[in-house]
């Protein structure tokens, strides 16, 4: 049997009876050694409490608990096939109250000022990016006019490769395709750095006439990078013929969906 | 005498108490990376924390199990769809997926072809009963995700009543080791069930 720590005196490690007192499954005369002991402890009377509910929930798991059961063969591949057939996302929260930008899938934080109207798109939650003020430069250099590849083929309507803006090892490819729901764009991109603390990588659609003074874009959606290869899909409503330039920057995490962040991949059409 | 610390090489394996990488990300950041649009990794994610329960959910309010995978699939379509939706101070990520996940059972479960005519099975679960089934798919999901030594411990004491002397027998461990394997074993399981937002 357990010599049990001086009544009264503190002891930084837990008693070695407590579980077993909570359990049950003392013999008589450890319990009885364990509740004088108690009697006079905090440390033993706090860890108690902070275990106490345990013994019920076990029993309860015993007496009335579900069956174990495993998941079934197959079922999460066949949720994430389901998944990726439903593209929208409902607005944010934030993102109901005002409105306007066609994209479904737009920045994390809500936009602080009332982004300017769009008439076009399939819904219009707010959000979007359109900038009324952009900080920093956001030309797209090598871009893909996507207009041009459209067509009517139920194949993707256009492949972009993603070359890196400054130099960088980050590359990938988007493939743009047309949905009942929209457009899709799955994009792949490797060598992307984790963004730093308090920034988010934001991939845009942008127009001709996005210009430093007065940008012209839209957010199609944001990602966060954890590990060395990045799958995103997204669906937007964006009219590719007004946004034609696809391009990821990175930008504050701020709420703020203007674009200001420096740009990271830029889209370049790919020979077909 | 008996060591207050006992080693327990049985259970001072990191990996009974690491959770990884992607283990480490609290569901909050989870549904924040899904709420950004990134359905790959943190999505999986969730549903290997969530999908088993939420399966568990089904099997029992819906009595089956076609119908619990199409809970399953459900939810997290409305999960990938809804995450913008989540507030902090309205309630854990538990609580909100779950709150989805119920939702559609009951809808499930009064679709007129998802039940049998058993007069039995004819009233709706009550918020009451099915919150006492959650929270046993969770104390039964956290209990799972212990290592095998320190379920062993609790089992052989909660479901087997053995004593703890008896426990040493049965193991071959000395008595101590079954002491503070049992401390260990509470501790954890508090801190899994908290993890899954679940307090007695
Ligand atoms: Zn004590």
């Amino acid at each position: 049997m357990a010599e049990l720590p001086p009544r009264r005196e503190a002891h930084r490690e837990p008693h070695p009876d407590v579980a077993g007192y909570l359990l049950g499954t003392l013999q008589d005369d450890e319990a009885r050694a364990f509740l004088d002991h108690l009697d006079g402890c905090e440390a033993c009377q706090r860890e108690l409490d902070e275990l106490a509910d345990l013994p019920q929930l076990l029993t309860d798991l015993l007496t009335d608990g579900p069956n174990t059961w495993s998941l079934p063969a197959g079922l999460e591949e066949r949720t994430f096939d389901a998944l990726a057939a439903v593209a929208p996302r409902e607005p944010t929260r934030s993102e109901t109250g005002h409105a306007s930008g066609p994209s479904n899938i737009t920045a994390i934080t809500p936009a602080p000022e009332r982004p300017r109207e769009r008439t076009r798109g399939r819904r219009r939650p707010a959000g979007l990016l359109i900038a009324a003020a952009a900080a920093a430069a956001v030309v797209i250099a090598g871009v893909a006019t996507l207009s041009v590849l459209r067509t009517s083929n139920p194949a993707p309507l256009a492949s972009i490769r993603l070359v890196s803006a400054d130099g960088g090892p980050a590359e990938g490819n988007a493939t743009v395709r047309t949905t009942d729901a929209g457009l899709t764009i799955d994009m792949t991109a490797t060598g992307l750095a984790p963004a730093p603390a308090g920034k988010i990588y934001t991939c845009w659609l942008v127009a001709d006439d996005d210009t430093l003074a007065h940008p012209d874009r839209v957010s199609v959606g944001s990602f966060v990078v954890r590990g060395p290869t990045v799958h995103v899909h997204w669906t937007t409503a964006a009219d590719l013929d007004r946004f034609p330039h696809l391009g990821v920057t990175v930008e504050p995490d701020n709420g703020n969906p203007s674009h200001q962040g420096p740009k990271i991949l830029n889209g370049v059409p790919r020979p077909r | 005498m008996l060591d207050v610390v006992t080693e327990d090489p049985a259970t001072d394996d990191p990996v009974d108490l690491v959770h990884g990488v992607a283990g480490s990300t609290s569901d909050a950041e989870l549904l924040a990376a899904v709420a950004a649009g990134d359905r790959d990794v943190p999505l999986r994610e969730l549903y290997q924390r969530y999908a088993g329960r939420v399966y568990g959910l089904g099997v029992q309010l819906l009595s089956d199990r076609g119908l619990a995978e199409e809970l399953v699939q459900e939810t997290f379509v409305r999960l990938w769809r809804s995450a913008g939706l989540y507030e902090a101070s309205r309630g854990s990520p538990a609580t909100f997926i779950f709150t989805i996940a119920r939702r559609l059972a009951i809808d499930l479960w009064r679709r007129p072809s998802s039940r049998t005519p058993d007069p039995d099975q004819q009233a709706l679960p009550t918020d009451d009963q099915i919150d006492r089934l959650v929270t046993r798919l969770g104390v039964r999901d956290a209990l799972d995700s212990l290592s095998s030594a320190h379920r062993q411990v609790l089992e052989l004491s909660y479901r087997d009543q053995l004593k703890q002397t008896e426990i040493a027998e049965r193991l071959g461990i000395p008595l101590g080791t079954v002491k503070t394997r049992s401390h260990h074993a509470l501790r954890l399981l508090k801190s899994e069930l908290q993890r899954r937002d679940i307090h007695g």
